[in-house]
């Protein structure tokens, strides 16, 4: 009846009422899609499903919260102690890392889910900018997520990986399954899209991603332009392979005299006509100088008898954070350490009975190939035979357009990353093969599967064997008073040079196939001096039998060295204080030699004021020091002006190490380096250095000018979320510390995790990273460590030894059901 | 002059726009389609309502009411930063989200009111 009545009434529909429906159809359209670089900013507001509902953490605060429907054999109950850290307690190791699983996908969804993303390539389906196309490109070509399937199907032959990471996997997607527009992470609103189920090629990805960040720096073209450039013997004397400042890891005493000389092994292929007519040498998107710190004290130099390790791996500071910190206790093992968000297990940390140290090896892995190749891309010429060259087609898919394709070739080197389609960044490399140790499949999750169960020395090493790429130190300590320190990684034989330069790649003899013996690398175990230590400097003196090449910084290892060395009863205090140690230990030994070059006649009244400041300056990075930005200043116009005719090279790309210049210094006051080009005058030591420093004063002043007079005021530090927004970053932090300090801190990067473990009958940790536990920018907890990390506390790390002593100690409890 | 019903519409609208709210199975816009019925609803009923006005004030009340509600209820930190990002002062946050929310409830009661002619009524807009 009264549907008929309507029908009755209804007579025609309004055309022109049509306008305001589809003007309300493009609104809501418009307002929910990533449009014009701009957010979907009307799903971004909805009240009840938007924004505002990411600032919801009572879950995270809950006192007991439990989860039902979960895939596990038994119930796993999750204790968040008072920073958020999760303690997991399950009943068997696939529950564990199911758990694993779950617990960091709660935590930093978003960010191990982007990470796969960045590695495999594929921010263009992110993001609508052309400039991402040409990134995933790159990372295409470099074969990174080629290397991250072939190393997956590797992993999933050993039952034991397979088993790990299908339980973290599930946890994972267990995880994402609950999720629905109002409850998923604010930056796939902001971007607008969603989380796809997680994989365990997701979690090879991210490993691989962090090969290719410690690996992926390399100086092969500078290298070879300069060598050419300069001759064998003037190479030889400004980048020497070893110098007379080293404290090798292999050795606690000082190397020998320097090997100055390049050897009769001359790379006689190495000629201009050999290296292409282009000159550029592109700016690294790496950065060699991503170090790290660690070392270990045995229990003979201890004020407890017991062995004590510290560990701070530099590098990019962001948020969320590279770490998260938990415990994984099953029968079995009980570890405490940091993770990588997407990958399951401990990287950094210890047990009961042991702890663990990484700093990254710098060993060169990464050589390039020069081909010939046929015009048509067909053929590449090999010991004088025309060999067919292979490829792949690797599609990009793009946000809003159709899907790139990309041909990739490949020789039996690897990829041709550049070739006439894709000149990359680098035009010098076209038609240049890569071969990278990170292509070889390898199965480092083992390595750490294994170091989290291990409980003594041979454990400790079984396990890392798995670890192939890239080379990296694990320092080590047991309760028993074992100390070590292992350089582990795949380490190619090399023939003298090899792989300093750009190879031949039409000659197999290039082609190096050979691998130095796990059991011959280089290591320490139980030291007469009682103390091991790595931070990325030589792992050997000149004496080891195999040559090896790489990007290894001596400063900071000089500086522990010395450190160790003076005292015989350390505690804790001692190493929190060492991590956070700011001298730069080659500041402190040049500076004598500059005060000593400076000819205070030339002088000015005001600059001999300042001379006399810096004069009683330590080499300390303070926050509040007011003469390392004058010496910042001076050393940097200093090197400057001994090298500039280096730099005048269009190829240049770094100048020799600051050892050389200082042993250039003492030893050759009167070197044709010193002198200036572009002057009638021939300059010594003493002219550039009172020069440089006249000139340092004046940029000094002027900063003092502007309000910057502490060291502080001058280092800033950044620690930014990973899409480079200012509003969720903390910025402009004034820090203390240097690169070249062991308290490692610049503008974007520095000590990613301090962590000090002393064993004893039950471990006593401390730690602390520059961030938070939660991803979410709603969360007090996304950057709650970062005023800490900077004033240089450290937190109690709480290694309970049973679920009860959990239960005591924590006010917060997860349980995750059947 | 007849009185209008602005103010019972302006209820109603509310309560249409919290309830639908409840329902987390509905895209982010779903609370439209209620309104835009209503819309029709109205112009059937033959009241007199300034429909755009009507939907406005009920979609910003709200909008900005329950970004408000949610943020002193929650950590309040999102909001925040969503600002900072803007580089505006957090209550012109909730302002763009009143008007939001205002624009698409606004428009739904319009033409839905609008969209359909009836004999007995003349095709007029009201407002």
């Amino acid at each position: 009846m009264y549907v008929l009545e309507i029908q009755n009434k209804m007579k025609f529909i309004n055309s022109y009422f049509l306008f305001p429906l589809l003007a309300l159809v493009l609104v809501v359209f418009a307002l929910s899609n990533q449009m014009f670089g701009a957010f979907p900013l009307g799903k971004l507001m909805q009240p009840f499903v938007g924004a505002v509902q990411n600032s919801n953490n009572e879950r995270l605060n809950a006192t007991r919260f439990t989860i039902s429907g979960q895939d596990l054999s038994d119930s796993v109950t999750i204790f968040f102690d008072e920073r958020k850290v999760p303690h997991i307690y399950a009943k068997n190791t696939q529950d564990l890392y199911y758990a694993q699983g779950y617990v960091t996908a709660y935590l930093r969804l978003w960010q191990m889910d982007f990470l796969s993303y960045v590695a495999a390539g594929r921010l263009s389906e992110v993001f609508d900018k052309e400039d991402f196309l040409e990134i995933d490109r790159n990372q295409k070509r470099l074969g990174i997520e080629e290397a991250a399937k072939k190393s997956l199907t590797m992993m999933e032959k050993d039952p034991e990986t397979n088993q790990v990471l299908t339980a973290y996997t599930r946890g994972v997607n267990a995880y994402i399954g609950e999720l629905n527009y109002k409850t998923m992470p604010f930056e796939y609103k902001m971007l607008d899209y969603s989380p796809e189920p997680w994989t365990k090629l997701k979690s090879a990805l991210i490993l691989k991603n962090m090969a290719n960040a410690l690996s992926g720096y390399g100086e092969d073209l500078f290298m070879s332009k300069i060598f050419l450039a300069l001759g064998k013997e003037k190479f030889g004397q400004l980048y020497p392979e070893f110098h007379s400042h080293m404290s090798p890891m292999m050795s606690a005493t000082a190397v020998g005299p320097p090997q100055n000389a390049w050897p009769a092994h001359n790379p006689g292929y190495l000629t201009y006509s050999f290296l292409s007519a282009n000159s550029l040498v592109a700016k690294s998107a790496y950065n060699p100088k991503l170090g790290s710190n660690s070392w270990a004290v045995s229990g003979k130099k201890t004020k407890s008898g017991f062995p004590i390790l510290a560990s701070d791996p530099h590098l990019g500071l962001s948020l969320p954070a590279i770490w998260v910190e938990m415990q994984l206790s099953a029968p079995g093992m009980n570890v405490y350490g940091v993770s990588l968000p997407g990958t399951p297990a401990v990287i950094i940390g210890f047990n009961e009975k042991i702890a663990w140290g990484i700093t990254n090896g710098a060993d060169d892995v990464k050589d390039w190939y020069r081909l010939k190749i046929s015009d048509d891309y067909k053929k590449y010429e090999l010991d004088g035979q025309w060999i067919d060259l292979k490829f792949r087609v690797e599609q990009i898919k793009r946000r809003g357009h159709a899907p790139f394709l990309d041909t990739v070739y490949s020789t039996v080197h690897g990829p041709v990353v550049n070739d006439k389609k894709f000149n990359g960044s680098n035009a010098d490399l076209v038609n240049c093969a890569l071969k990278w140790e990170l292509h070889q499949p390898s199965n480092e999750f083992l390595a750490f599967i294994k170091l989290n169960k291990a409980g003594n020395y041979p454990e400790f090493e079984n396990a890392i064997r798995n670890y192939r790429c890239p080379v990296q130190n694990f320092t080590f300590i047991a309760k028993d008073n074992t100390i070590a320190v292992d350089h582990q990684g795949s380490v190619a034989v090399k023939w003298y040079g090899q792989g300093k330069f750009i190879l031949d790649g039409t000659q197999r003899k290039h082609i190096y196939t050979k691998y130095i013996k796990d059991d011959s690398l280089p290591k320490v175990h139980n030291p007469v001096s009682n103390y091991v230590l790595s931070a990325n400097q030589h792992p050997t003196s000149p004496s080891f039998p195999y040559y090896y090449n790489g990007y290894f910084s001596e400063t900071r290892a000089n500086r522990i060295h010395q450190l160790l060395q003076q005292g015989n009863s350390f505690d804790i205090a001692d190493m929190e204080a060492m991590q956070l140690d700011n001298v730069n230990f080659f500041a402190e030994l040049v500076m004598p030699l500059l005060l000593q070059h400076t000819d205070q006649a030339r002088l000015t009244a005001n600059q001999r004021q300042l001379l006399a400041g810096i004069s009683t300056w330590k080499g300390a990075y303070d926050v509040g020091d007011q003469q390392a930005l004058l010496y910042e200043l001076w050393w940097k116009q200093v090197r400057d002006y001994t090298w500039d005719e280096l730099a005048q090279y269009s190829f240049f790309m770094r100048p020799p190490e600051d050892y050389v210049l200082l042993d250039l210094i003492k030893q050759e006051p009167n070197s044709q380096y010193f002198d200036k080009i572009g002057t009638s005058k021939k300059e010594s030591a003493i002219d550039i250095i009172t020069q440089a420093f006249v000139v340092a004063t004046r940029e000094y002043t002027k900063y003092r000018k502007e309000g910057i007079k502490s060291w502080a005021d001058f280092n800033k530090v950044n620690v930014m979320h990973m899409t480079n927004i200012p509003a969720f970053s903390k910025m402009d932090l004034a820090s203390a510390g240097n690169p070249e300090a062991l308290n490692a801190i610049s503008a974007e990067w520095g000590p990613s995790w301090r962590m000090v473990v002393e064993l004893g009958d039950r471990p006593k940790a401390y730690g602390i990273y520059p961030g938070g536990q939660s991803g979410n920018i709603g969360s007090p907890n996304y950057d709650n460590f970062v005023g800490d990390w900077q004033k240089g506390k450290y937190y109690p790390l709480h290694l309970f030894l049973n679920q009860q002593e959990a239960e005591q100690n924590t006010n917060s409890t997860w349980t995750l059901k059947k | 002059m007849e009185n209008t019903n602005n103010l019972k519409a302006l209820t109603i609208s509310l309560l249409l726009l919290l309830l639908t709210h409840q329902l987390d199975v509905l895209p982010w816009w779903g609370f439209i389609m209620p309104l835009f019925l209503f819309g029709v609803v109205i112009n059937y009923l033959e009241w007199r309502v300034a429909s755009f006005f009507v939907g406005f004030v009920a979609g910003f009340i709200v909008w900005t009411g329950a970004n408000v509600y949610y943020d002193i209820q929650y950590d309040g930190l999102v909001l925040q930063k969503v600002a900072l990002l803007f580089s505006l002062p957090k209550f012109v946050v909730f302002l763009i989200a009143g008007m939001l929310g205002g624009l698409l409830s606004g428009l739904a009661l319009y033409s839905g009111k609008g969209l359909f002619s009836y004999q007995s009524a003349s095709p007029v807009l009201e407002d």
